[in-house]
């Protein structure tokens, strides 16, 4: 676990602000100190993404999105 | 492995409908424990080309765009993307180099050469893309190209 003292704290508080979800930073004083931690965010699996895509797009037309996104370009 | 997609990829990847969207969504299901990059252009050019799929006639609702957008900006916070640090004058200037170099010699669109001058800067283990001409041009500097139809 990454320590930050209270003087960095309040010098640069967007180091608490930056951790990452699931990581966690102490910030130790006289009374053993505060942990700050950002929960983990829920993991999606690639299945999980291609079954919201499918739901996403059902009744849309087909379109060859390579040909058309190119047309007329150079 | 770290592997960058091209927006021609990414788009089919992201709208079921395309005719190219089996394909897309197998290889990357297929690499799916990989680490995949995007970059802010990657990004710009993927959500700007589904919105411009709206003006097609039939098209999809404006709304599917923004939903798939915010589809894809959860797959970077919950799953295989990530968006890769670059420097854009960098790659200005390294595509200006790259289309002195084969601009004679290949179709290039010049925001296409930008993705060829950002793999200079990340330096991928595979490059992925669904265009002949990218991948075309993407071999000739060497890198490890897939050609997805």
């Amino acid at each position: 676990m990454k320590t930050i003292t209270r003087r960095q704290l309040s010098r640069e508080p967007a180091r608490l602000k930056n951790i990452k979800p699931g990581e966690s930073v102490l910030v130790p004083d006289a009374k053993g100190g505060l942990v700050v931690t950002r929960r983990k965010k829920n993991k999606m699996t690639a299945e999980q993404i291609f079954a919201e895509i499918e739901r996403l797009s059902a009744g849309c037309p087909s379109i060859d999105t390579l040909a058309f996104l190119r047309e007329g370009e150079e | 492995m770290r592997i960058y997609a091209d927006s021609s990829f990414l788009v089919s990847c992201l709208y079921r409908p395309d005719p190219g969207h089996r394909g897309a969504k197998a290889f990357f299901l297929k690499h799916a424990a990989e680490e995949w990059l995007t970059t802010s252009w990657s990004q710009l050019e993927t959500i700007n080309g589904l919105r411009q799929l709206s003006r097609s006639k039939p098209g999809p609702p404006p709304a599917l765009a923004e939903a798939l957008r915010r589809l894809f900006k959860h797959w970077h916070e919950a799953g295989s993307f990530s968006l890769e640090e670059t420097d854009a004058d960098q790659a200005v200037n390294d595509a200006a180099q790259i289309s002195a170099a084969l601009g004679h010699r290949f179709r290039i669109r010049a925001a296409d050469l930008l993705h060829i001058a950002l793999l200079e800067q990340i330096n991928p283990d595979l490059f992925v893309t669904r265009d002949r001409d990218q991948h075309a041009l993407a071999a000739a500097r060497a890198f490890n190209s897939r050609f997805v139809p």
